[in-house]
């Protein structure tokens, strides 16, 4: 227990010494007095509950929202318009976007990239290989066995896998990742499916329905009734950095078919025309450019955001080579530059187009965390060290960027999931783990508002990758409370936006991992036969939610 | 009269003047002792250790690049936060505690490599000892300090090492 309440301790006095001579100070008396009253709440509690984090994390949030997720959404809605609803991006819903996620870029660009020094080894990387595998698509061997390699179980195809990359990065005329035999029975004689999967306009029409179905649009109009990230390579003509007309209007339709949703423009990936967004300077005004054009046929929008979490982008290529286009040829630093004067350019050129639209920055602040925290634990003052470094390289960074031109936005899109824990220098954990973490999420909140005092926030997106349906129930009411908390706090929280609309592995992909192994939507399927049958406990807890609102 | 005020004005000056030119280059001469001390440690460390801590290594060449490029206040801290963790923390107690534990880790990461490539007979046949040594291991992570518990996974590690060898 003394280890538990020393190492809150500490990182409460870390948070505090980061942003002590930072020029945003947090100047609101009533928040500070607050904040303090939330340390020794928690340190109560914690000696009431002798647990793992884990655990404690759960009961915490029960203990802090005892009066359930309907009574909360209320109470939010009290003094000023708050939204709940869900979102997710065209990137990961499409496979057949023209964009760095395309099977095609990822064969011919990881084939590339094996061919080089210890090509073998990168391939095999655990932040990389499933890129290889669901790129793969699928195949048949002359002895009549299919080959799915995106959806083989890590554990128990582990042999076949390894069979696979071994085998697909070999040199071959194609001059991409390819297989030349089956790796259950050796057959030479395999042949390329494919992948026929195609995000239609029944698809459209059948994700409208599913938006309308949890009764989101009854919310106020005058908040996003929903988050989209849309992809500009959808929009492209092809092998071209220009706009297809066709294909705007064919977007344009599909939006406001959707109604008022918080778009993005960049989500993680990049045009396939224009794999390196970004990296030239003259990418900044044509990304400002299209994102004017876009607007210029979406008068109804109220809320955008240019790049979506851009420092997760940047870091998760640069640094961990775990997103394609794995690579970019200037420096991280000049890379994020860019991003941040694309950022500002394309929110000065859409508010010429549209001068009441708010335009909100993205990022998804992340919490670090010791894994050790045993005060008699060697390990736990190096871990505090990392976590203090890691906190600088990131959130610290984040707020260098973006704190002298804070005047041009109108609001952060925070990002919220569970916080990053450190065993040694090794980061641990993932946004996909499944994991609660009241602390943490309210940890985000206030940090960003400590950074940019005044500043609406809207949690644009929070999820928990679980098919237990308690758990998904209790994850929005824990959402919800922590809202309600930051609020109480004195931090504008405009709404929440839970992350992804279905659970369907043909239209929704997560980066590197096996297909269909997350479930944060409330609906499972995205099927135009019959779109809402496929609605789970979050979907029903959500709806139930909302029900209590006019229609 | 006047020019003894102005030259006891000019002394001060330059003495400020001095002090300021002083402080700021005690900080560098720290910077660079420290990254010299880190640097000399690097070296005394085998191929498999550096392997093994080569994501902090580079972490720490990084930071040092950054600073040297642009040593602004940030780049600054963040350093000197770095040196904090290697010099102060990591080096004093490497050989009591860092060492044994990293090679620690580094058996448990080939002992892993090893029993992944058993057959289901062989698994069957090494089966207590594995778990012997997994049990062990387990407990080394959660309470490394304790020396009989340490020992304990040393046991098992050896028992484990002369399987892997045949």
């Amino acid at each position: 227990m003394l280890q538990y309440l020393l190492s809150r301790y500490i990182n409460l006095n870390i948070k505090n010494k980061n942003y002590k001579n930072s020029e945003y100070k947090f100047r609101n008396r009533d928040i500070s007095m607050n904040k303090r009253l939330l340390m020794y709440k928690n340190i109560f509690l914690s000696l009431l509950f002798v647990s793992n984090y884990a655990v404690f994390a759960d009961a915490d949030y029960q203990l802090f929202c005892p009066n359930g997720g309907a009574q909360t959404y209320a109470e939010l809605n009290q003094k000023n318009p708050f939204v709940m609803s869900v979102g997710t991006s065209m990137s990961q819903t499409d496979p057949s976007i023209q964009n760095t996620m395309h099977p095609d870029f990822i064969r011919k660009k990881m084939y590339q990239k094996a061919q080089g020094k210890d090509g073998a080894e990168w391939l095999k990387h655990e932040k990389r290989f499933w890129y290889v595998l669901r790129a793969l698509d699928s195949w048949m061997c002359g002895n009549g066995h299919v080959i799915n390699p995106g959806s083989l179980d890590e554990k128990k195809d582990q042999k076949t896998i390894q069979a696979i990359l071994a085998d697909c990065a070999k040199p071959n005329d194609a001059k991409q990742l390819s297989l030349s035999k089956c790796p259950y029975c050796a057959d030479p004689s395999v042949v390329y499916l494919g992948d026929d999967t195609k995000f239609t306009l029944a698809h459209e029409n059948a994700m409208v329905e599913q938006i309308k179905a949890l009764y989101v649009n009854r919310q106020s109009k005058k908040l996003p009734n929903m988050r989209l990230s849309i992809e500009i390579g959808s929009i492209l003509k092809t092998n071209s950095i220009e706009i297809d007309e066709q294909k705007l209007n064919d977007l344009v339709a599909f939006i406001t078919k959707l109604g008022n949703p918080l778009l993005f423009f960049h989500h993680y990936a990049n045009p396939i025309s224009i794999p390196y967004l970004f990296e030239k300077e003259e990418h900044i005004e044509w990304f400002a450019n299209i994102c004017a054009a876009i607007m210029q046929q979406l008068p109804q929008i109220t809320h955008v955001c240019p790049v979506s979490q851009p420092l997760g982008f940047v870091n998760r290529i640069m640094r961990d080579g775990g997103l394609p286009p794995f690579e970019y040829k200037i420096s991280q630093n000049q890379l994020l530059d860019n991003i941040t004067k694309a950022q500002v350019a394309a929110a000065l050129a859409m508010k010429k187009v549209n001068p009441a639209l708010q335009v909100l920055v993205s990022h998804q602040w992340k919490p670090m965390r010791p894994k050790h925290t045993s005060a008699l634990d060697p390990r736990m003052l190096f871990e505090l060290g990392i976590c203090k470094i890691a906190d600088s390289m990131y959130n610290g960074k984040f707020v260098s960027l973006i704190k002298d031109h804070i005047a041009i936005f109108d609001g952060i899109a925070l990002s919220v999931y569970p916080a990053l824990e450190f065993d040694l220098w090794a980061p641990v954990g993932s946004n996909i783990a499944g994991r609660m973490d009241f602390e943490g999420s309210l940890e985000a909140i206030v940090a960003t508002s400590q950074a940019f005092p005044g500043m609406p926030i809207y949690i644009v997106e929070t999820g928990c990758n679980t098919t237990d349906p308690v758990i998904k129930r209790g994850f929005i009411d824990m959402m919800l409370c922590v809202c309600k908390r930051a609020v109480d706090l004195g931090i504008q929280v405009k709404g929440l936006y839970f992350w992804a609309i279905t659970n369907d592995s043909r239209f929704y992909r997560e980066w590197n991992a096996p297909a269909g192994s997350c479930n944060f939507g409330p609906f499972d399927a995205l099927d135009p036969v019959n779109p809402t049958a496929s609605i789970n406990a979050a979907g029903k807890h959500i709806k139930d939610i909302l029900s209590q609102l006019p229609v | 009269m006047w020019q003894y005020g102005l030259l006891l004005l000019m002394m001060q000056f330059f003495s400020c003047q001095a002090r300021f030119f002083e402080g700021k280059t005690v900080q560098e001469k720290m910077i660079e002792a420290s990254h010299k001390k880190i640097t000399q440690w690097e070296k005394s460390l085998t191929k498999q250790e550096r392997q093994h801590l080569s994501d902090v290594l580079k972490l720490h060449e990084e930071l040092h690049d950054n600073y040297k490029a642009k040593p602004s206040a940030e780049n600054t801290k963040i350093l000197v936060q770095m040196h904090n963790v290697l010099e102060k923390n990591m080096l004093p107690n490497w050989e009591s505690f860092y060492k044994p534990y990293l090679h620690a880790q580094m058996f448990d990461a080939s002992y892993q490599k090893w029993k992944a490539g058993l057959s289901a007979d062989q698994l069957r046949k090494y089966n207590r000892k594995i778990q012997l040594y997994d049990g062990a291991y387990q407990a080394y992570q959660t309470n490394p300090q304790n020396d009989s518990v340490r020992q304990r996974m040393l046991q098992s590690q050896e028992v484990i090492q002369g399987l892997m060898s045949k």
